[in-house]
């Protein structure tokens, strides 16, 4: 290759001035896309991360999203969100914070088409609270706080934890259903994606917050 | 443990019957005892080649193998744990025995070990240092709630919840079902096609 010819692929930055640099980096960046894109697509993650994205737009308001056993279920999302991609430069974003997941930032990487990948629920039922940590792809029970057993006797204790532990895990389920009833509803696409994209959009009005507890 | 205090860490699934083994509830009790003592853990031989082993022990008795009623059953939950002992024999601690013995057999033989006389004399020194280094042991609790056939893998990591998932089907001939979006869109009857990610909330028609 003549030496006019390197210099203008290193002018259009084909090149670095080893002759190789910025095809590795070009490369790197591709592979950390195709990544992102198979974590996207493995186990239908996207499914997850849309509903997640879904919880976070509906709980800003006040209301509870759906009742279970005729008591009203009702969430916020705390401390620490993770969002991820599938282009762009930003794949994934780490937020933390008591309200990071309501902020104009957030709202912001959410429009520019990342989702929310991992979220931290603090779910209100009835008298009784729980704060879980679930992630897109597996929806796995991950670090949870149950309410404390009233039993006194170890046996006891432990059928009390199993059965709220059951009770958290059906109200995530819950919360599935509720999600999948409407995502494959015609206002899906109608009502419900538009709404969240000027909510995501609409960062200078932020809706009125509850506080957790 | 995680099952009786402190933060809860667990994957949920649906108990699915395989279709020979399938079980009557009454007497599913009674084939749960019978599966949890078939597997029940035994002790790894220090003597033995083996560097691991892993089996069914009572949730309250990490070396309790009887399965009695009252220590298995509590309401309408099953309950007990896998337990896994294993000796970890760093890597470095085997490479730099190996690099001895290596030098050791130049000198005696005037020439280099061959593939074979390498492996042997790697086992061998696995088999050795075996004995200097602790068992680790690690247990995994599980609650299957026989009314609503739900079951609960409590382990924190992929890894381990996956080991605990094949050991729990194999030993009882059952396929569980994780609760998740996809699973549920199925059980709801869902189609497939309606699954298709959103467009816009991804950008997905950008990339």
């Amino acid at each position: 290759m003549s030496k006019q010819r390197e210099e203008a692929r290193f002018l259009r930055g084909e090149t670095g001035v080893d002759g190789a640099a910025a095809e590795e980096a070009k490369d790197k960046g591709e592979l950390e896309r195709n990544k992102a894109r198979e974590q996207f697509l493995r186990g239908k993650a996207w499914l997850g991360r849309e509903m997640l994205t879904w919880l976070l737009y509906r709980s800003e308001s006040a209301e509870p999203l759906t009742t279970v056993g005729k008591l009203p279920l009702s969430l916020l999302l705390v401390d620490r969100l993770v969002l991820r991609g599938i282009g762009g430069d930003v794949l994934e974003s780490t937020v933390r914070g008591a309200t990071a997941p309501y902020s104009p930032l957030v709202r912001n990487a959410l429009d520019r088409g990342l989702l929310v990948h991992q979220a931290r629920l603090h779910l209100e039922h009835g008298e009784r609270s729980y704060e879980v940590t679930l992630d897109a792809e597996y929806f796995d029970i991950k670090g949870a706080k149950l309410p404390k057993p009233f039993a006194d006797e170890d046996d006891d204790k432990l059928q009390e934890r199993l059965e709220t532990s059951e009770e958290l895990a059906a109200l995530v389920r819950a919360l599935i259903e509720t999600f999948l009833e409407l995502r494959s509803s015609p206002a899906w696409a109608k009502t419900e994606v538009p709404a969240l994209k000027q909510w995501m959009r609409d960062v200078e009005k932020p809706r009125k917050k509850r506080a957790t507890g | 443990m995680p099952i009786q205090k402190g933060s809860a860490s667990f994957s949920r699934f649906r108990v699915e019957h395989d279709g020979k083994a399938k079980v009557s509830k009454k007497d599913l009790p009674a084939a749960i005892g019978k599966s949890l003592a078939a597997h029940a853990f035994e002790p790894l031989d220090r003597k033995s080649e083996d560097e691991r082993a892993s089996g069914f022990v009572e949730l309250a008795d990490k070396n309790g193998t009887r399965f009695a009623a009252g220590d298995t059953f509590t309401g309408p939950f099953a309950v007990f744990a896998i337990r896994v002992d294993e000796v970890r024999i760093p890597a470095a601690a085997i490479r730099a025995e190996l690099e001895t013995w290596e030098q050791g057999f130049v000198k005696e033989n005037e020439r280099k070990p061959g593939k074979k006389e390498k492996n042997d004399a790697k086992q061998e020194i696995r088999h050795t240092l075996k004995s200097r280094y602790p068992l680790a042991s690690k247990l995994y609790e599980v609650n299957w709630n026989l009314e609503n056939g739900h079951a609960q893998l409590w382990a924190g990591s992929r890894k381990a919840l996956d080991e605990v998932q094949d050991a729990v089907e194999q030993a009882f001939s059952i396929k569980l079902v994780p609760i998740a979006p996809v699973t549920v869109a199925a059980e709801m009857g869902i189609a497939e096609k309606a699954l298709a990610p959103t467009p816009s909330l991804s950008m997905l028609e950008e990339n």
